[in-house]
């Protein structure tokens, strides 16, 4: 089926003039149909456990969240607190536009609506730990909180945990939620 | 609308096949993990969309390459690939020679700004149909080219 599909797609862009307006746009609806984000995002995170540490992870998480811009300034924020003991500029937060879901000012992060394993990814990035998410419900619970990243991470683990449904904590080198 | 999204909008629009496209995307996230590419605040999106794009183109190449070299020695196959992305580097230079002035706004529209159809459609003050006649000649004329 895929493959006629494919088929009609390329006799479409070839031959346009042998296909009604109707049909034109069915394949044009079918064309910006949106994917489903947060499947993909789940699939691309249990593939790549392993690394979730790196930059690229963090690069890639905002991608799937549309989110580059600001995990530019988290990111930044996070390089600079690491070379001078926590101390993050408020200059970084030039970059922020306004329907943005994630907004930093000195060392105050404000997630709005944003999905836990996202704010995860970002808070754990900072503390230097993995993330372990081991409830699937946990993970697309959406989140409006303020995280101070010059506070321990153990403040961030209890402000989590006062919310119903969501339990989390640190293990070694990781922070597991359930 | 995040950039996932986007990226899969545009591969799709250039090669169809849904899981195809998303291994293209797959692939550039590869290269940002594994990579030292930094996405830049202003021109990430840009840059993902870029990506995609020519990821797309090349895999179209590779299958005319495939398709023409069936016959070949596998020397001559590498030999190939290595002006292939020389190729690609090509292809906006061959795009802003080969398109007219409203074919080459659609086309960026679609494959670096990540509009939809009817986004365009809108930006152009014509029809979606319209749209699409416009990619299908500036697509038709780089796969043309990229059988060559």
């Amino acid at each position: 089926m895929q493959t006629q599909d494919k088929k009609l797609f390329l006799d479409m862009q070839e031959h346009p003039e042998n296909y009604s307006d109707q049909e034109l746009e069915a394949m044009m609806d079918d064309l910006d149909h949106m994917p489903d984000v947060d499947l993909a995002w789940q699939e691309f995170n249990s593939q790549h456990t392993a690394i979730r540490t790196s930059r690229g992870w963090l690069q890639i998480a905002a991608v799937f969240a549309g989110i580059i811009l600001l995990s530019g300034i988290v990111l930044a924020a996070w390089q600079l607190s690491n070379k001078n003991d926590k101390k993050v500029l408020s200059a970084n937060t030039e970059m922020i536009t306004t329907h943005n879901p994630i907004k930093a000012q000195d060392s105050i992060v404000r997630f709005d609506n944003v999905r836990l394993d996202s704010v995860l990814t970002i808070v754990a990035q900072h503390y230097q730990k993995q993330v372990d998410c081991r409830n699937e419900a946990v993970r697309n619970l959406h989140f409006h909180i303020e995280w101070n990243q010059a506070a321990p991470l153990s403040d961030f683990i209890t402000l989590i945990n006062n919310f119903e449904g969501v339990s989390l904590r640190e293990e070694q080198d990781t922070i597991i939620a359930e | 609308m995040q950039h996932y999204a986007k990226m899969i909008r545009v591969a799709r629009a250039i090669i169809y096949d849904e899981q195809e496209s998303k291994d293209v995307v797959s692939d550039i996230f590869a290269s940002l993990l594994h990579g030292q590419t930094t996405l830049m605040p202003d021109t990430a999106e840009h840059y993902l969309l870029t990506s995609v794009r020519n990821q797309c183109f090349k895999r179209i190449r590779h299958a005319e390459i495939k398709h023409q070299m069936e016959k070949v020695t596998a020397s001559e196959l590498v030999s190939n690939s290595e002006t292939e992305d020389e190729r690609l580097t090509a292809i906006d230079e061959f795009v802003a020679n080969h398109l007219t002035e409203q074919e080459l706004r659609i086309f960026y529209y679609r494959f670096t700004d990540g509009y939809s159809y009817e986004e365009i459609a809108a930006a152009e003050g014509i029809s979606r149909v319209a749209v699409w006649k416009h990619l299908s000649h500036a697509l038709n004329e780089i796969r043309n080219n990229l059988k060559k």
